[in-house]
């Protein structure tokens, strides 16, 4: 039963890891599409740059 | 022509040519608060909801992504009595379905035993890398199940007895496991695949296998190689189901991609779709993994241990897979009772 016992363990280590890595990714895309980022990215292009309506 | 007459010409143009500039400024005045410009717009939106119509009335968000200004959506209500009422009348029946037939299947030919007895003597039938892939996807269908049957049945069955807040904390918790859990799953599918897709391609044996309902109808058990025909279908449904749900899963995990399913994940509607047949196909799978989780355990006599230690006793071997025994079962082995393979 040792293989059992294994594929469980990596089942959940695989999970975990995946949990991380797209937790990050998420919480980058979250900001990129928040309202606070837009304003930060327009603070940063100046502001007197023309924006394009 | 006289010149009175003219002068007379000249100024009623000019005073018709008055009118006709003051006119639609003055007309504009009275429809400026139009009473019934809200009744309007409303029709239009009504308009476009209809068949042959955007079916969709978007509005105009300041956040970066554009698609999150879908307003209204009626696909949205289809979807809805699917995933409310549909889907789990269909689970519900597939799955208390099956229990009741192999409920049924056990009062009738109980525990199918082996014919002979156990020899003592065991071969090897899977290595421990063929279990651990097994039992990966397994463990990963097991729990994918569990958290995904939660978004179907939770709130009607759990959220009574567990309250608002446990619940909640729990459907959480089973919807990140859902998520991270079902790369396992396909990892497990990919081993599965790779070491016996071989032994599962079409035998000629087959045919007597399915002639004879896997041995239920006659006295002798068909032939049958590593896996047989049974064993062949589990396998199929789960590599093929189990990659539409990865597929449907994937692209509801990450909505709005591209790729080649971009006409189905570009669009909430197609989102919509796709949820409905992830839940489609896997409450059939669950259905019929029920059957093979039963034909492995309690249906089974020496079934389990295959899985198990990865060692078959010779006499289980020779009675359900005899094409394989007479390969890796040792001349030597003691003989018993003759008995049909399954």
């Amino acid at each position: 039963m040792r293989a059992f016992f294994f594929a469980v363990v990596t089942a959940f280590a695989l999970a975990g890891i995946a949990s991380l890595a797209l937790e990050s990714v998420q919480s980058s895309s979250d900001r990129a599409n928040s309202t606070s980022a837009v304003r930060l990215d327009y603070a940063k292009d100046g502001v007197n740059r023309t924006q394009p309506h | 022509m006289s010149y009175s007459y003219w002068r007379r010409f000249v100024g009623a143009c000019a005073i018709v040519l008055g009118f006709m500039v003051a006119l639609p400024a003055f007309a504009q005045q009275p429809t400026r608060v139009n009473p019934t410009a809200d009744s309007v717009k409303e029709q239009q939106l009504l308009e476009a909801l209809k068949p042959g119509g955007p079916q969709s009335v978007q509005g105009r968000i300041s956040i970066p992504d554009s698609r999150a200004g879908s307003l209204i959506q009626p696909g949205g209500q289809d979807w809805r009595v699917w995933r409310d009422t549909t889907l789990p009348r269909i689970g519900a029946g597939a799955i208390s379905g099956m229990i009741v037939l192999l409920l049924a299947f056990f009062a009738i030919k109980g525990r199918i035993k082996v014919e002979g007895g156990l020899s003592g003597k065991q071969v090897q039938r899977f290595n421990s890398t063929e279990r651990f892939g097994h039992w990966l996807t397994a463990t990963a269908f097991i729990v994918l199940g569990l958290t995904g049957l939660n978004v179907t049945y939770g709130r009607q069955f759990l959220l009574p007895v567990m309250g608002h807040e446990a619940f909640t904390t729990y459907a959480q918790l089973a919807k990140y496991l859902h998520n991270y859990m079902s790369f396992a799953f396909v990892l497990g599918l990919v081993l599965m695949f790779v070491q016996w897709v071989i032994y599962n391609l079409p035998m000629p044996s087959d045919i007597r296998w399915i002639l004879q309902g896997g041995g239920i109808f006659g006295k002798k058990h068909p032939p049958a190689g590593k896996f047989n025909f049974g064993q062949k279908i589990v396998f199929w449904v789960t590599i093929v189901g189990g990659g539409l749900l990865a597929a449907t899963g994937y692209a509801l995990m990450f909505p709005f991609y591209g790729g080649i399913a971009a006409g189905y994940t570009a669009s909430v509607e197609g989102l919509q779709s796709v949820s409905m047949w992830h839940g489609l196909i896997a409450v059939i799978m669950i259905a019929i993994i029920f059957a093979h989780i039963y034909i492995g355990t309690i249906g089974m006599q020496g079934a389990f241990w295959s899985m198990g230690s990865g060692k078959v006793d010779t006499n289980w071997a020779k009675q359900h897979h005899s094409i394989w025994a007479a390969k890796v079962v040792p001349k030597d082995a003691p003989a018993t009772k003759p008995t049909p393979a399954e």
